[in-house]
């Protein structure tokens, strides 16, 4: 697994500290998110969110947006619970 | 339900950072592995977060130990100072450390 996220005590630069406001994809994905982990849904925690975005390739983890990877997530997570058939899902590889 | 073991480590005791290899998710940073500190306090017992994350339970609860570490021993310290960090680490990754004085 390649811990892509496990930054501590390595050289990384400086932190980029711009201000944004939150995209309407942002707050779609957050909206996504909060729906399927509520417990009318219930169908996948945070801690699995969270396992399945430092599972990424270090190539998507780092060219991927925040709110992109959750989504990823979300959509990979949807698939492995069988909520979701693949084939319905476009998942596209990061390149 | 099991009755919640007892924590294996009290404050003031001198620990090891388990160096190992982790496979999914893992709460102890890579930095901290090997490295020898010192048991702060008892955070308290939490589910363990590598089994929530592929879905378990997490039980039984698992200690959670704040544990400081000497800049020193990660990183080297040229100006030999006495700074320290404190990290959250699990009761499973922790070991007494026999080579403490």
């Amino acid at each position: 697994m390649s811990r892509t996220h496990d930054l501590g005590g390595l050289p990384a630069g400086r932190i980029d500290r711009t201000e944004h406001e939150l995209t309407f994809f942002d707050k779609r994905v957050d909206a996504l998110y909060v729906l399927l982990t509520g417990p009318a849904r219930a169908a996948f925690t945070v801690d699995e969110v969270r396992r399945t975005i430092e599972g990424l390739p270090e190539a998507e983890y780092l060219g991927l947006s925040y709110y992109e990877r959750w989504l990823k997530a979300i959509a990979l997570l949807l698939v492995e619970k069988g909520l979701v058939d693949a084939s319905r899902l476009d998942i596209p590889d990061a390149t | 339900m099991r009755p919640d073991a007892r924590p294996r480590f009290r404050p003031g005791q001198k620990v090891r950072i388990v160096r190992s290899d982790s496979v999914g998710h893992c709460r102890t940073p890579r930095y901290v592995r090997g490295a020898p500190g010192q048991v702060v306090s008892l955070i308290g017992r939490f589910r363990n977060p590598e089994d929530l994350a592929y879905g378990g339970t997490g039980e039984p609860l698992s200690p959670l130990y704040w544990v400081e570490v000497r800049l020193a021993e990660l990183w080297g310290d040229p100006q030999e100072s006495d700074d320290s960090l404190r990290v959250e680490v699990y009761e499973h990754w922790l070991a007494e450390d026999a080579d403490a004085p």
